[in-house]
């Protein structure tokens, strides 16, 4: 058993709210006195409704901020960082040394040394600089929308993601489903893309898009409806919960946590993996964007940030799918605590559940990244007999095996 | 391929110092992945060999008859190789075998890559016995360019196919005429075929096979 970090994030964030709300309220109240009308706001202010909006307003941010910036960027560093290695070269290296007001002596320091963090962070300002360039004939205000209904419903995945059994915006019943359909609208986003920068290119990836969506996301929705019937539950939490424990097996306790992919849900677990890499387009079958055919893809006509939105949002959607893969198959975030500080009478866990969970979520993206950067493109056709032939089979007897555990007991 | 280092009548500079080590060192290496390494990713792959296999195909008649050399041609299982048919320079001394192509399958972007990769193989074999048949003293750098009236023609197995040469001088060290048979040019129009029947997709491993160098076409 583990212990979170931050127990209830609504909670630490309602303190962080209340602290702000206090100095408001005392500015309000030293001017209430050559202005009466400010001693009822600043009471207003302090309502308990007020307080919970902006607290909801804080827990939001706060998400945001530790997925699309920490997170995103660091996962960046470690596809690029990775690859590079991959292929026997340095990468990138644009890093803290490289700033132009560091203040330690440059002429021993070169620019480019170090482990590169700060690249992604140069090529963002990079693409901010650039033009942003519609193309005559598209359909502008599709063009303009997609590439943010792409990233925002990616985004809205992370609104129910739990990062560990304290950290998260919204813990529903229904979790796992929520994830799922938002994970499932970018394609509908890729292909408005496509289609509306009237190029011939960006069509044939949008319809290809399409044409995965059809063949990916059923085995995908299949081998979760198996694990839902294996556990009982929609809710993240509760699954973790329930792979929290080792695996007792005949009466012996065995020194294996009881994570489904130990199981009967072995099968799930692959079909969801590779449904899921189909997901995200990452190299195997990343045919919407088959850079050596169609040139960029759907992403040919986007430029600026708009390219940069684009491109980003892939791996902010391969951090969504390993996360999910973790929480459904590979025990989410339940590992051993050690010890525990005691930090003025609060028990502070020194490995907490983050940490197992941020630690499993970029093992598995690197063993991804290892994986599409070693095994070439899959041709569309093969693609969907892939998808058609063997993962919906291989679903199907996954929800039949789940259901005879079930019906066993 | 690239005109400033080849002359007419030899290369440009002489060998650099070590040469022999330096070179035995990164044909050690390169042997050692190319025996262990690069099949597992490449042809002993599986997703390799579904974009591969099938694709591309074409006959050996037509081949000839498209003026397809080289190792495309071996790869549709005829075994032609002017280094073995009508040996230049000094292979008649040197031991090697022409990789063709004897299963079935033949002709397509598989069985071209693998004829590609046992070369690989074969090339560092004869890199190998030129270092040991090699004088070992004096310098390595061929005469001047050759001034010399009249025609010349001279035919060459390179990487992508037979090379024909064809100057005419007119007594300066620069030749007047220079007529040059590209192998690439020669597969390239072979590419209709190749092409028919194939996906948008297999472009990329069909041109990738017939090893497509657009500096060497434009010849």
């Amino acid at each position: 058993m583990s212990a979170p970090l931050i127990p209830n994030l609504f909670a630490v964030c309602k303190v962080l709210t209340g602290a702000i709300i206090w100095i408001v309220q005392q500015i309000l109240y030293a001017l209430a006195g050559p202005v009466p009308p400010l001693k009822g706001l600043g009471d207003w202010i302090g309502s308990d409704f007020i307080v919970t909006i902006l607290t909801w307003f804080i827990v939001v941010t706060v998400v945001v901020l530790w997925v699309s910036v920490i997170n995103l960027f660091t996962i960046m560093w470690v596809e690029r960082k990775l690859y590079s290695r991959l292929q026997d070269r340095y990468g990138i290296m644009i890093s803290v040394w490289s700033l132009p007001f560091w203040p330690f002596n440059r002429t021993h320091r070169p620019t480019h040394k170090g482990m590169g963090y700060l690249q992604n962070l140069a090529d963002g300002v990079k693409l901010i600089q650039k033009e942003n360039i519609t193309p005559r004939n598209a359909d502008s205000a599709m063009f303009h929308i997609s590439p943010v209904l792409i990233a925002s419903s990616t985004l809205m995945v992370f609104a129910v993601l739990p990062w560990s059994s304290g950290f998260y915006v919204a813990n529903l019943d229904l979790g796992i489903l929520f994830i799922l359909a938002a994970f499932s609208l970018a394609p509908l986003g890729i292909l408005i893309a496509g289609w509306s920068a009237n190029n011939k290119y960006t069509l044939v990836g949008g319809l290809r898009a399409a044409a995965m969506l059809l063949s990916y996301s059923i085995p995908m929705v299949l081998a979760v409806i198996a694990l839902v019937v294996f556990t009982g539950s929609l809710n993240p939490i509760t699954i973790v919960q329930q792979q929290d424990r080792p695996i007792v097996l005949l009466g012996t306790t065995l020194p294996i946590p009881a994570w489904y992919v130990f199981g009967p849900q072995v099968i799930g677990f692959l079909v969801f993996t590779v449904a899921m890499i189909a997901e995200m387009e990452r190299v195997p079958f990343d045919i919407p964007e088959a850079e050596a055919e169609l040139v960029e893809g759907w992403t040919t006509e986007y430029s600026g940030m708009r390219f940069g939105i684009v491109f980003a949002f892939k791996w902010l959607r391969m951090l969504a799918a390993s996360a999910l893969i973790s929480i459904l198959y590979l025990g989410g975030w339940s590992g051993p605590v050690f010890t525990t500080l005691s930090v003025g009478g609060i028990g502070v866990p020194i490995v907490p559940e983050e940490v197992w969970f941020v630690l499993r979520i970029y093992l598995l993206s690197a063993f991804l990244v290892w994986l599409s950067w070693s095994i070439p493109r899959v041709r569309i056709d093969q693609i969907l007999n892939l998808g058609c032939r063997r993962l919906i089979p291989y679903s199907l007897v996954a929800i039949l095996v789940a259901a005879g555990f079930r019906a066993i007991g | 391929m690239n005109q400033n280092f080849p002359r007419v009548g030899g290369v440009r500079n002489d060998l650099p110092e070590n040469f022999e080590a330096m070179c035995k060192r990164s044909i050690e290496h390169f042997l050692e992945k190319v025996k262990h390494e690069y099949p597992q990713i490449f042809h002993e792959s599986k997703v390799f060999r579904i974009r591969t296999e099938g694709v591309g195909k074409i006959s050996a008649t037509e081949a000839i008859n498209w003026g397809v050399t080289g190792p495309n041609l071996r790869a549709c299982g005829v075994n032609v190789d002017l280094r073995r048919l009508d040996p230049y320079e000094v292979y008649e001394e040197i031991d090697f075998e022409p990789q063709v192509w004897h299963d079935g399958g033949a002709g397509d972007s598989y069985a071209r890559f693998v004829c590609r990769f046992n070369e690989l193989n074969e090339s560092c074999q004869i890199i190998l016995q030129a270092l040991a048949k090699m004088p070992k003293t004096g310098a390595y750098r061929v005469k001047p360019p050759r001034r010399a009236e009249g025609e010349g023609y001279a035919k060459t197995e390179d990487s992508r196919g037979e090379a024909l040469f064809f100057v005419i001088g007119d007594g300066d060290d620069r030749p007047y005429r220079v007529k040059i048979r590209s192998p690439v040019f020669c597969t390239m129009a072979a590419t209709p075929i190749l092409l028919r029947g194939n996906k948008l997709a297999d472009v990329v491993s069909i041109l990738g096979s017939v090893d497509v160098c657009v500096g060497e076409m434009d010849k």
